[in-house]
């Protein structure tokens, strides 16, 4: 008995916290940034581990014509991060639409811009 | 008022619990059997404990059919959710993708081949090997639990500690609510000898099980409600204070079973406290119920932490 009150006093202890579902963390290109260089791939860092299979990221210039190639892939060192790969694209005004499934089954959205410098 | 915008809806919330509740019964069930039960049984006369075999195998295969089909709905109403369809026949299509190519997905279905498994190792008569297979697959079934929440989403040490918090939870929970079904089938008939034999043989194993969920519970919440502002500000607080004040009734009931009705057993009218005995474990079994039920909820909110 002595032994599992120490097991579970370790549980209570040492038990951090977690985060709400999978939210975007950080994005690169950044959220509302300008890039000097057209990027060639966008990647999204989420608050939890995301299914991939689950998941999209789209991404649009200013006349709605998509400029991702399609399904997006999760970082191989990082189960958080989604990354999706770019046409050639130019400077101008984009828009990231992204659908998370994250691995608790849990579905969240959303969306921000980036632009890339003239 | 927070917001209770339940993931996928209060149904898919409801089968989850239930799914857990019935893999909570079946290893419990064949717990009671292999280790509570056994002696009780040997002050009966055969026929009696036949009888109560054969009220104990109802019970399990019941409870099987029960965890094998809310664990399928549980399935195909979440591949339908994660795919983001709403069709019956997509719903369908979406189940061997999901099985694929997520965690969720091959972690049902593998809790599903464990409670085949423990079907199989039943099926022949009886025996204390195969009880003991039936109840350590029973019991990997349960444990995947902490491989298809809160805990499983979260990266880096934080998970494991929430994961092997939720293991430790979810094998307590189903030794002891889950033993509770068989044990109110077992007090309504049985000889106050046996009765109170089989009790004494409950409940050492069910303190344990309420000190490992307490505890676990604790870092569970430290770890996911998100203090006192989660608590109070949000569904998952809410929730979670829901499911504490049930536990808290819980502890009650089992406190007056223990302390007040168990002695009576052994005193002057032994029949009339059985009777009073099985009608309170029977309601320590419904309590035991709901708060597996709102854990099933509980599941599918986010977590207060970081809301």
């Amino acid at each position: 008995m002595r032994k599992l009150s120490l097991v579970l006093l370790c549980l209570i202890v040492f038990a951090g916290t977690a985060r709400a579902h999978a939210r975007l963390e950080s994005a690169s290109p950044a959220v509302g940034g300008t890039v000097p260089t057209p990027p060639e791939q966008v990647a999204v860092t989420f608050s939890e581990k995301v299914e991939p299979a689950f998941s999209t990221i789209e991404v649009t210039d200013a006349t709605g014509q998509r400029a991702d190639t399609g399904k997006p892939h999760r970082a191989p060192d990082n189960p958080r991060v989604l990354i999706v790969d770019l046409r050639p694209i130019g400077p101008g005004s984009y828009k990231v639409v992204w659908r998370a499934v994250s691995v608790d089954t849990h579905r969240t959205q959303g969306s921000y811009r980036f632009t890339v410098a003239r | 008022m927070p917001n209770f915008g339940i993931a996928g809806g209060l149904g898919l919330a409801l089968v989850r619990g239930i799914s857990v509740a019935a893999c909570l019964a079946v290893l419990g069930t064949i717990v009671f059997q292999l280790i509570v039960a056994p002696p009780a049984l040997a002050l009966m006369d055969a026929s009696l404990a036949a009888r109560f075999v054969w009220r104990w195998r109802r019970l399990l295969w019941t409870s099987l059919a029960i965890a094998a089909l809310a664990g399928a709905l549980w399935l195909l109403l979440a591949s339908g959710r994660m795919a983001g369809v709403t069709e019956p026949g997509a719903m369908v299509a979406a189940v061997p993708l999901v099985i694929q190519h997520s965690r969720f997905g091959a972690m049902l279905a593998t809790r599903l081949g464990l409670l085949a498994g423990a079907s199989i190792a039943l099926t022949a008569r009886p025996h204390p090997n195969r009880l003991v297979l039936a109840a350590s697959l029973a019991g990997a079934a349960a444990a995947l639990q902490a491989l298809v929440g809160h805990a499983a989403s979260v990266g880096g040490a934080l998970m494991d500690w929430l994961a092997l918090s939720t293991l430790f939870h979810v094998l307590a929970a189903g030794l002891w609510l889950g033993q509770l079904p068989s044990l109110w089938r077992f007090l309504a008939d049985a000889p106050p000898a046996a009765a109170s034999l089989a009790l004494r043989r409950f409940s050492p194993l069910g303190a344990a099980c309420v000190l490992v969920l307490a505890a676990t519970a604790l870092a569970q919440g430290w770890g996911l409600v998100g203090g006192l502002a989660g608590a109070v500000g949000t569904a998952y607080g809410w929730a979670d204070l829901a499911k504490l004040s049930l536990f808290v009734v819980l502890l009650a009931i089992a406190a007056i079973n223990r302390f007040a009705l168990m002695p009576k057993l052994e005193a002057s009218d032994p029949a009339a406290a059985r009777r009073t005995l099985c009608r309170s474990v029977m309601v320590e079994t419904a309590v035991g119920l709901a708060i597996i039920l709102v854990a099933g909820i509980l599941a599918s909110l986010p977590p207060g932490a970081g809301a």
